[in-house]
């Protein structure tokens, strides 16, 4: 008896892109209506995305204006340098390298501060045995106008040239070393004594913002810092404040204005804290921006899953013909499956372009300098193509098992 | 050399699982030779739709064999079942199930999209099954616009634009009026030639009597007309 095999049928890959054509066409409204939605939510990533690296960069812009407004001077090798010489006690620098510093016209503060190479008993009163304080505290050289420039907030006033000059007794006293060393309640015209002795209080001050390290000590004039207590030479530093943006220039001209003859004798620098900083705004506005992109995502597989079932039921008997006519449960299976990933892809690509001229316009409105990253319109395309594919993974499941008998009875 | 039968049925059986079973089709023995014509009749419910679908390989059935072409169907996989059913099987139905947005040659094509033919092959072959259902000025038509007897025209272009050895159609008259029903007729007919076997289930004494046999079916079961 003849006995012919089965051929095996099947269709081509492009006739199924042909099929989810003609019939996403076909029920255009409903079509486009779920392309806008998915449209939106893609441009809403893409815009928040594209935001978010614009403002980043902002963002990236203002931290690096504030930070590069201080550069420091600093003794070369003042890191290693192992003990202070006697002549080294005293700055590198002379006042009138620090007068054309501050002459440099966006150079806005200067201030000059030493630290004590010891750390100094500090009593409110004679009346305090000197044995019975636990801590010492340190005891820091600045000059005259070191705290106002430092943005402190000086009660009282202060010192002057003069006192520099005659290396004074004179004291500015932090409230934070206050509290932290028993000289709590201490009032300008106090009297504190420091390793035995006396030193009348000029004022006190709060949260010094450019250089918090001196809220932890006393404040006396350099001058007197090394006349009575030995100066750690190696903890030098001048701070520099200069105008938005002009601190990589003043840092070029730093050392050769402070110290003409042996430029090379000072360590010029910028606070490098600052980079770490601005590393941690990216990663928080990175995350802000996959965390919106997932949420858009999950919504997204919900509509498109949601318009692919309801055309599953629709499409009913369609199915059922269709099975009749030579398609296979996977047959079936791959046309709604199409569908939903010709939604995901159309809406991603509406949405990417809008998102992307809605930034644009946005960007020019704004005077930002907009960031054209296509990488990310790209990527959201495909994104929402899988989420699609995704989404009418369960729809395809549901097509691929009808039943073709009933479904024709309808 | 006896050729072999186009359909051979031997006691087939269908019966649908339920709280009680429904014994749809019992001990159904039949043979169809190629180009026969051959109408399905009896009352409502009594299995008509059921041996149609059986023989369609769109239903297993529960017992008895059935050879298609010469071929042994039984425990054939589902995508071997659909592949036979896109090469040698044509459907006609009575609620047309054709896409209305769709033209007239788009639903037509249909008809080859699960058999591989290139686009540009399966609308030339289309087009040609359209002239011969009499719709050749109607080929772009969208078949929402259509009357029902164009578009049970584009319904049997559709099963017959694979040139199947067998042609099935449930009713395919019932929901036409009598001059229409004839034309569906006339171009069954003229599948003869082409040596296409047709079993149509009907209704309709006009349409049976028109058929060179006539299969009855009462409870189930064929009360006449089964073998030759
Ligand atoms: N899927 C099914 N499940 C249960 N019973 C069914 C199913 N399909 C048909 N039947 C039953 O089988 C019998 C025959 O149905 P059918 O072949 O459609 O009859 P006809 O086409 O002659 O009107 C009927 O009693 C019907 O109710
Ligand atoms: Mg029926």
């Amino acid at each position: 008896m003849r006995r012919p095999t089965v051929r095996r049928s099947g269709v081509r890959p492009l006739d199924f892109l042909r099929e989810s054509a003609a019939e996403l066409s076909g029920q255009p409204v409903r079509s486009l209506l779920t392309l806008v939605g998915i449209a939106i939510g893609v441009s809403s990533v893409v815009v928040s995305v594209l935001l978010v690296t614009t403002v980043r960069f902002q963002v990236s812009d203002q931290f690096d204006a504030r930070l590069a407004t201080q550069v420091v001077v600093a003794p070369s090798g003042s890191d290693s340098a192992p003990g202070p010489e006697p002549e080294s006690a005293e700055a590198p620098w002379r006042q009138d390298g620090v007068d054309r510093v501050r002459a440099i016209p966006s150079v806005t503060a200067v201030a000059s501060t030493v630290r004590s190479q010891f750390d100094q008993v500090v009593r409110p009163n004679a009346l305090v045995d000197p044995t019975a304080i636990p801590e010492t505290t340190a005891v820091f050289g600045v000059d005259p106008l070191a705290v106002p420039e430092l943005d402190g907030d000086l009660r009282g006033p202060g010192w002057s040239a003069w006192h520099a000059a005659h290396a004074e007794r004179v004291a500015i006293v932090p409230e934070r070393a206050a509290a932290a060393h028993g000289l709590q309640g201490v009032e300008v015209g106090d009297r504190i004594f420091i390793s035995g002795l006396d030193f009348t209080v000029v004022g006190t001050v709060g949260p010094v913002p450019r250089l918090p390290v001196l809220e932890t000590g006393i404040l006396v004039p350099d001058t007197t810092l090394i006349r009575h207590f030995a100066a750690d030479a190696t903890t030098r530093r001048l701070l520099v404040v200069t105008q938005p943006g002009a601190a990589p220039d003043v840092a070029e001209v730093l050392a050769p204005a402070l110290l003409p003859t042996d430029p090379a004798a000072l360590a010029v620098s910028r606070p490098v804290s600052d980079v770490t900083l601005r590393q941690a705004v990216d990663q928080n506005l990175t995350n802000l921006g996959l965390v919106l992109g997932l949420v858009v995502a999950v919504i997204g597989s919900f509509a498109v899953a949601n318009t692919s079932l309801a055309s599953v039921m629709r499409r009913y008997g369609e199915f059922g013909l269709r099975r009749a006519l030579g398609a296979s449960p996977f047959h079936i299976g791959v046309h709604v499956l199409t569908d939903a990933t010709l939604l995901g892809f159309g809406g991603g690509m509406i949405g990417a372009v809008a998102g992307e001229a809605i930034m644009l316009g946005v960007a020019a409105n704004r005077h930002w300098q907009p960031v054209i990253d296509v990488r990310i319109p790209l990527l959201a395309i495909a994104v929402a193509t899988l989420v699609g594919a995704l989404a009418g993974a369960y729809p395809a499941r549901v097509a691929s098992r009808i039943e073709p008998t009933e479904a024709l009875r309808r | 050399m006896a050729s072999t039968p186009l359909v051979e049925a031997t006691d087939l059986g269908k019966t649908f699982a339920g709280p009680v079973p429904v014994e749809a089709l019992r001990d159904a023995t039949l043979t169809i030779e190629g180009g026969e014509q051959v109408a399905i009749v009896g009352p409502s419910g009594s299995g008509k739709s059921t041996l149609l679908n059986l023989l369609g390989l769109l239903t297993d059935s529960s017992a008895g064999s059935y050879r298609l072409d010469g071929l042994d169907t039984t425990g054939l996989s589902e995508r071997q079942r659909a592949s036979l059913r896109a090469e040698r099987i044509g459907f006609v139905f009575q609620e047309f199930h054709l896409m209305g947005p769709r033209s007239s040659l788009e639903n037509t094509e249909l008809g080859l999209l699960y058999r591989r033919f290139p686009k540009r092959e399966r609308r030339r072959r289309a087009e040609e099954a359209l002239v011969a259902v009499g719709l050749e000025d109607r080929i772009g038509t969208k078949v929402d616009r259509l009357s029902g007897g164009e578009r049970q025209r584009v319904a049997i272009a559709r099963a017959i634009v694979g040139k199947p050895r067998l042609l099935l159609a449930d009713e395919p008259t019932g929901n036409l009026d009598e001059a229409n029903s004839m034309a569906v007729l006339d171009l069954f007919a003229a599948l003869r030639e082409e040596n296409t076997a047709q079993v149509i289930v009907t209704h309709d004494p006009l349409v049976a009597d028109h058929c060179d046999r006539r299969i009855t079916l009462r409870y189930g079961r064929i009360e006449s007309g089964g073998p030759r």
